[in-house]
């Protein structure tokens, strides 16, 4: 195509923007809008597809999981004793990090606080290619009190001051088995005994790393030297493989050229000395670390949060979905347009130009309309990004080249204007210039292909409105379903923690007591469970019962917390100081716990507690069955011991008045430092942290209402667009039957008969495609809503309303309007 | 230049067929005038639809300077079309987004004329149609008359060799329609053969040969004495 003929297509199409305003405007604002979000959902999804793709040797990047065939698990974190091994043994490793992500208190500038610290092996900067702006990255370990902390973590704490050589100093609290000491307990059965030690560490600020981008899975703070781990009370097994230990991800990086399949075929023969159950054999499976973000198989106590790729195939669909709403919505909008360019393409026609230079020329006016809304929708959304990540929760930048943003825009600008333009141009192409010359052409708009466009809307705004539906309902339902206790207006102070501080028990039976005695508290219950620790109950451990056995979480309630936190007993009894027995051997379990044993009368009955030489323990009560883990996971046996004066507590749940709570927690934090100086009082609302697991579904919500919202929107433009366009072209029609005597109801029952057979074929492909995706979104949880009936339903209706009060309008204004004036111009 | 044999052409609608040209034999020489005349209906302009090559016949043959074409493709027809044939139209027809001169360019820029050589010989035509003073004026802009100097000038632009006029004075007043017909007439001596529908007896006195349609048939052809200087 020659210059001059693009120039006078140009030229054209300046010119018919300028004319014909209004359809400029709906036409250039609706692919603005339309494109604003796209890019909005291609950043997100362009960000969630290239996590750890930065890393400059990501292709011989893995992470090590374990996974058991038997049970069909993958586990994220990776016993120590086999990283030693993996790499003594195998030479094909060129660097291997193990990585651990722990929340402890340091102080800093004289402050405690909360952070969290990752501790990672000295290869960590050889490995991954994160920058650093201070320090040699290749000497980090070298010191082993030497520490990295990223320019965030440098500027909330030193502001403008240089870090480099400022202290970090953490405390913690170790507990060392005193082998040559052996306690026996009221029943003559042996204990531990403990050795408690406060210790302090410090650590010199070495370096200084960029802050870790969004889209990496190692999002960390302060970097400190593996070794320290260790000597940080979190003492790993290595000597054989216990499973539920607390433990690190294993990275590796093989030499290059190294086969993976090799090497996890190699770990069979290496972990087999290892294992001392016959019945567990664990595999290696090595990930590529930039399939890590989507491992949701990897579970449940990893520290790494992967994300369902569903989510990231469900917005790349409802971007293009609204691409393709604009786009036919603009297609609608050009041929209902189009009879004011008939005369310029029957003049076109006779000058010489053939069909397909007319094509080129519609074409051409499409691309350059959505090149003009393109380039405004790239500083659009440039603008709302900020609000796009406020409604995410993300910190999404864009981070494109020129180079790619350039050739996106041409490629988008392109496909768009082919899939909007192409249409349009091939009707008006084939308009014949001797009909238009003669003033009766007609366009055949009402075609086959019209009514799919018609319907690909309708579907479209029912999977979107269903959709939204389904999301919202199921955030709703994690807000509000019956967790088997009461979550409001409860504190949740955080005291001891199994690899972190340690108060004496006696102290915080102490606090407990004062705590209970200020104003505006109810009850105080001492716990060993953290509600809402996302997955961070205590390892789980085994009763026997006969030849059966039963794994069982286990975790330890004061006698206040059962009717306190509103926990419901449904057998039995909670504990009471009635009974000495309480404190040595009762036990109250859950539903599911019974379920397992498989017996009627569960009360009275004896176990065998192995964790502790096999000791017998009796069922004193049933509990209803509560969600101590996220609504994602299965509810599994618990057993619950009575908290004593000589249990881990790690929590005080303190239930308060709802009135003057802020006053209350000052209260309760003053207390505190009184009598227990120099620890941080580290508490939360019980509500606000469970709503924190469920962020990921927070936000998912959001993008998905904020994108259907803006679908919906276009999608309803659309059908008021096309209803609107039908009865214009039916006003002759309409005319006509009202002279021979139609009444009003008769005409837009037969404008409404039109679209609903098209409403109904959309009514049963948009629920099956949204039941679908629905069904498949709602698995990841263990607990979720059922679909309803009415949410299709709903959906449907909605849609169906739209169309026909749209219909209702303005076939009410063609009806009732004067027919003769209808009619004259013929 | 035109010999068309037993032309027909049937309109076809659901359920009614018209016959709009039936055993047309007419033939036209290059550098003749020739005018056609008739009744409304009676398929004067289906007949200058088909020597334009917008539309194909239903049946017979057509031959367009040496060349069959009753059976081209709508491409074919395009191409030569576009080299060889101007449409002036009753009602001008001009593109209301373009200028005078973009006008008149159009058929220069589907034939790929470069722009240079574009201006000059769209300048050589506007002089020649005395509407170069109204070059950048936008169609709404000019008076009846103008635009139709204007569409003729577009027709002409490319110098075709044969000129198609659909009534071309039927909406002017009768000083403008002269000085329309005086530009035909002028081109027709410098070379171009015209065939022209017309209703106006006034109008067929400039043409050399009046063919007369009725009912789709040619019922008369009638010469003049006409001289050629």
């Amino acid at each position: 195509m020659k210059f001059q003929i693009l120039n006078n297509f140009l030229k054209i199409a300046i010119r018919n923007l300028l004319r014909n305003k209004l359809f400029s405007f709906i036409s250039i604002a609706g692919f603005t809008v339309g494109l604003t979000v796209f890019i909005h959902l291609m950043t997100f999804v362009h960000n969630e597809m290239s996590y750890d793709s930065f890393h400059k040797n990501k292709d011989r990047i893995f992470r090590a999981v374990i996974y058991t065939p038997d049970d069909k698990e993958y586990y994220g974190n990776y016993p120590v004793a086999l990283s030693i091994r993996m790499k003594e043994s195998m030479p094909q490793i060129e660097n291997a990090v193990n990585y651990l992500d722990k929340d402890l208190e340091i102080k800093v500038n004289g402050e405690f606080i909360k952070e969290k610290i990752t501790f990672a092996d000295p290869g960590f900067f050889k490995m991954f290619s994160f920058r650093t702006l201070a320090g040699n990255p290749y000497t980090f370990g070298n010191n082993p009190n030497g520490v990295f902390v990223t320019q965030a973590f440098a500027e909330k704490y030193f502001g403008s001051s240089n870090p480099l050589g400022k202290i970090i100093s953490t405390k913690i609290t170790e507990r060392t088995i005193q082998k040559n000491i052996i306690r026996k307990n009221p029943k003559g059965e042996p204990v531990h005994s403990y050795k408690v030690e406060e210790k302090s560490y410090d650590f010199l600020i070495e370096g200084i790393v960029e802050n870790p981008p969004d889209n990496t899975v190692m999002k960390f703070n302060v970097l400190v030297p593996f070794i320290n781990a260790e000597k940080m009370s979190m003492r790993f097994n290595k000597e054989d493989i216990s499973p539920g230990e607390f433990l690190p991800t294993f990275f590796v990086m093989l030499k290059k050229g190294t086969d993976k399949a090799l090497l996890e075929a190699e770990f069979k023969s290496m972990v087999k000395p290892l294992i001392r159950n016959e019945a567990y054999k664990p595999e290696l499976r090595l990930y590529p670390i930039e399939k890590i973000h989507f491992s949701t198989e990897i579970g449940p106590f990893s520290s790494i949060k992967p994300v369902s790729p569903l989510s990231v195939l469900v917005l790349s669909i409802i971007g293009i979905a609204i691409l393709l709403i604009v786009s036919i919505n603009y297609i609608n909008l050009t041929i209902s347009q189009s009879s004011h360019r008939f005369k310029e393409i029957g003049i076109r026609k006779v000058s010489g130009a053939s069909r397909s230079e007319v094509v080129y020329q519609f074409i051409w006016e499409s691309f350059f309309m959505i090149l003009i809304s393109m380039l405004i929708s790239l500083l659009l959304s440039v603008l709302t990004l900020p609000v796009f990540n406020r409604i995410t929760g993300k910190e999404l930048t864009f981070s494109f080249g020129w180079g790619s943003i350039a050739l996106a825009i041409i490629l988008i600008s392109a496909a768009l204007s082919l899939l909007a333009g192409a249409y349009s141009a091939i009707v008006m192409s084939g308009l014949d210039p001797v009909k238009i010359f003669k003033g009766n052409q007609k366009l055949s708009g009402s075609g086959i292909l019209a009514k799919i466009f018609v319907t690909t809307q309708f579907v479209l705004a029912i999977v979107l409105i269903s959709g939204a539906i389904i999301v919202n309902s199921q955030y709703d339902f994690f807000m509000k379903a019956d967790l088997g206790y009461n979550k409001d207006n409860v504190l949740l102070i955080r005291t001891n923690d199994m690899f972190g501080r340690m108060i004496s028990d006696n102290l915080l039976w102490v606090y407990r007591n004062q705590a209970l005695n200020l104003p505006g508290i109810r009850s105080a219950s001492m716990s060993s469970m953290v509600l809402g620790g996302n997955g961070h109950i205590v390892a789980q451990l085994r009763f026997d019962y006969g030849s059966k056995f039963i794994p069982s979480y286990v975790i330890n309630f004061n006698e206040e917390m059962i009717p306190a936190m509103g926990f419901k007993i449904i057998e039995g009894r909670n504990f009471s100081s009635a009974y000495s027995s309480d404190s040595l051997n009762s036990i109250i379990v859950n539903e599911e716990f019974v379920k397992e044993i498989g017996i009627r009368n569960p009360i009275g009955k004896h176990l065998k507690f192995s964790f502790i030489n096999k000791k017998d323990v009796q069922i004193v009560g049933v509990v209803k069955n509560f969600h101590y883990m996220p609504l994602h996971e299965k509810i599994l046996p618990v057993a619950i011991f009575k908290a004593g004066n000589r249990s881990s507590n790690e929590c005080i749940y303190v239930k308060m008045s709802p009135r003057n709570m802020q006053k209350t927690v000052v209260q309760l934090k003053q207390t505190w430092e009184k009598l227990i100086p120099g620890q941080v009082f580290d508490y939360v609302f019980l509500d606000n942290k469970l709503a924190d697991l469920y962020k990921n579904e927070n936000r998912w919500k959001n993008i998905i209402t904020y994108s259907s919202a803006v679908a919906i929107f276009f999608a309803c433009m659309g059908l008021f667009g096309l209803v609107f366009y039908q009865a214009e072209k039916r006003t002759k029609e309409i005319g006509i039957r009202k002279v021979l005597g139609a009444s009003t109801f008769s005409i837009i029952r037969s404008l409404v008969n039109e679209f609903l057979i098209l409403i109904a074929i959309a009514i049963i492909i948009g629920c099956s495609v949204s039941y679908y995706f629905a069904n498949k979104w709602l698995k990841n949880f263990a607990y979720h809503i059922d679909l309803n009936a009415w949410i299709f339903i709903l959906a449907a209706l909605l849609v169906t309303v739209i169309v026909i009060s749209t219909i209702l309008i303005i076939a009410s204004r063609v009806a009732s309007t004067n027919s003769a004036e209808n009619l004259r111009y013929e | 230049m035109i010999k068309t044999n037993n032309l027909k052409k049937i309109f076809t609608t659901e359920e009614v067929e018209t016959t709009a040209l039936n055993s047309v034999n007419i033939e036209i020489k290059e550098k003749e005038f020739v005018a056609i005349m008739g009744p409304s209906g009676c398929g004067k302009s289906t007949l200058l639809n088909i020597l334009g090559l917008l539309d194909n016949p239903t049946d017979g043959h057509y031959s367009f300077m040496g060349q069959e074409v009753s059976k081209y493709s709508e491409r074919q027809r395009a191409r030569l079309r576009k080299a060889n044939i101007g449409f002036v139209f009753q009602s001008f027809n001009l593109i209301d987004e373009l200028t005078v001169y973009e006008n008149v360019e159009l058929p220069l820029l589907y034939l790929g004329i470069p722009s240079k050589r574009r201006e000059e010989m769209v300048n050589d035509v506007l002089e020649r149609t005395q509407i170069m003073h109204r070059r950048d004026h936008f169609p709404q802009q000019l008076s009846g008359g103008q635009q139709q100097r204007v569409a003729v000038s577009r027709a002409v632009v490319a110098r075709p060799k044969l000129i198609l006029a659909d009534e071309p004075t039927g909406n002017l007043d009768s000083a403008n329609g002269e000085e329309v017909m005086n530009i035909l007439t002028r081109l027709n001596e410098e070379g171009t053969t015209i065939a022209m529908v017309t209703h106006s007896p006034h109008d067929s006195e400039y043409a050399q040969r009046v063919i007369h349609l009725f009912d789709g048939h040619v019922v008369t052809e009638n010469y003049k004495e006409k001289f050629h200087v």
